[in-house]
């Protein structure tokens, strides 16, 4: 399956920080990673649910791993087998919302033995982790770049909020043989903006007034401002009343930048329409050719690409992709050349990918 | 002068990133464009870290347990993003400043965008 054997070493870490990043890469990677100190000095130490969760799921998706807990769940070890896919349900729970899990799955998807198409059960918008309208409109499209595209799809079947859930998803991704390496410098100019409101269990009037506030921020640039309003009534709409609204600029050589927020109690939908909307200037005042959520998964992909040079350009690196990097270097030994671009204060990344290659996946 | 400070600069970026003991958050937080005080500021750290480390047998844990779920701990992408500063984008100037970054913003002055 990976392309590298495993040498036998072990690769380990301390924290609960960044345990999902850990897990996938050493997955991918074929390396055995051991992760201590998890809460270790912590009034309640070990696992939290959702990290075991996590872990449940990732041995449904893969075949032949093993994942050794100790007694108080404050060490893990974790030895990789080979990523199946396939038809996978799992029930993600409401400590934390789906984005949690989906989100580091997409990089396995496309190099697994089947294609992926996997339920989900839980929270599909909140503030802590990236909501699906995100993922949908905006991390998956980042794929498309790399090569992934027919049957690529991700559909929201129910909406769920916080707390109570109780929204369900459906995600699907084709596999690959290779992935293609990348020159993404030209960063464009914004051409259109696009968002999704929704809301679930409150009145549909709220959707109206998030997008109002949103476009009167927005206007100002650019007219070609449309939001739609997703409304789900019923059994559909979860659990919990809420509403959320989720911003993609577009520029003109496709360069995707997003926002989101999804309503605290109490929060008008005024305040969330503006907010989003500022979240999404801060989003384009930082400039590159990708968007702080999903600088991780690009610089991966590039990473996982053939042996040959990819290129891209993004803006300032949040504290998350930093420790990525790190993390990318010490599993698959890969240093990016970071040169700092004074024009316009962003950075430009250059890397030689390992040439990943899915051999379940036939040439044609 | 200044060509020798942006070569120096294009080093550190990536000795921040690779070679460097500090937290990402640490890094995220430095201005890019203010190396030089990032750098600064480490040694201070560096001098801090030294000055605690006189010899007691027992280590006192830093008491970081009540907020250990805070944002920065919690593994999620998004809660590194800064939400907090958004005020700035009340200001005229500052609304004023990314229009560039769109189509309707003037060409000429492609440099600043």
């Amino acid at each position: 399956m990976s392309n590298k054997s495993s040498t036998g070493k072990v690769l380990s870490f301390s924290g609960h920080e960044y345990l999902r990043q850990r897990l996938i890469l050493a997955t991918l990677s074929g390396k055995i990673v051991k992760i201590i100190k998890i809460r270790s000095e912590n009034d309640n130490p070990g696992l939290r649910d959702f990290e075991a969760s996590f872990l449940r799921l990732l041995e449904k998706v893969t075949n032949g791993s093993t994942i050794d807990i100790n007694y108080a769940g404050t060490t893990i070890l974790y030895k990789p087998g080979v990523i199946t896919g396939g038809k996978i349900y799992h029930d993600c729970g409401t400590s934390r919302a789906i984005g949690y899990f989906l989100e580091p799955l997409i990089v396995l998807a496309p190099f697994g033995k089947q294609p992926f198409d996997l339920t989900f059960n839980g929270i599909t918008n909140d503030n802590v982790d990236t909501s699906m309208d995100s993922i949908r409109t905006v991390t998956l499209l980042q794929l498309r770049r790399f090569g992934i595209e027919e049957g690529l799809e991700l559909k929201i079947t129910k909406r769920g909020s916080a707390p109570l859930g109780g929204g369900e998803i459906n995600f699907k991704c084709p596999i690959v043989r290779t992935l293609k390496p990348i020159q993404f410098t030209d960063e464009g100019r914004i051409k259109r903006i696009r968002g999704i409101a929704c809301c679930t269990r409150v009145s549909p009037q709220n959707a109206n007034r998030l997008v109002d506030s949103a476009r009167s921020v927005l206007n100002r640039y650019i007219p070609d401002v449309y939001i739609y309003t997703d409304v789900y009534k019923g059994e559909e709409s979860g659990k919990s009343p809420g509403f959320a609204l989720s911003l993609v600029a577009e520029s003109t050589t496709g360069a995707l930048y997003s926002a989101e927020q999804a309503a605290l109690p109490g929060e008008t939908p005024e305040d969330i329409g503006s907010k989003t909307a500022k979240l999404l200037l801060n989003e384009l005042s930082k400039g590159g050719c990708v968007d702080s959520l999903n600088q991780w998964l690009t610089l991966l992909l590039m990473v996982l690409g053939p042996e040959d040079v990819s290129k891209i350009r993004v803006g300032k690196l949040t504290a998350f992709t930093i420790q990525y990097l790190r993390d990318l270097r010490d599993f698959f030994a890969v240093t990016f050349k970071i040169k700092s671009d004074s024009t316009n204060n962003t950075l430009l990344m250059a890397c030689v990918g390992v040439g990943y290659v899915n051999y379940s996946k036939k040439t044609n | 002068a200044k060509k020798m400070f942006f070569s120096n600069r294009r080093i550190n970026i990536m000795q921040l990133i690779y070679s460097n003991e500090k937290t990402p958050e640490e890094i995220a937080s430095g201005k890019f464009s203010d190396l030089l005080k990032v750098e600064a500021a480490s040694n201070e750290k560096d001098n801090v870290e030294e000055e605690e480390n006189d010899e007691e047998f027992f280590k006192i844990i830093k008491s970081q347990d009540k907020d250990s779920e805070s944002m920065n701990t919690i593994d999620s992408t998004k809660t590194y993003l800064d939400i907090s500063n958004l005020d700035k984008w009340d200001d005229e100037v500052m609304l004023e400043s990314i229009r560039n970054r769109f189509i309707t913003g003037s060409l000429e002055d492609d440099s600043s965008v």
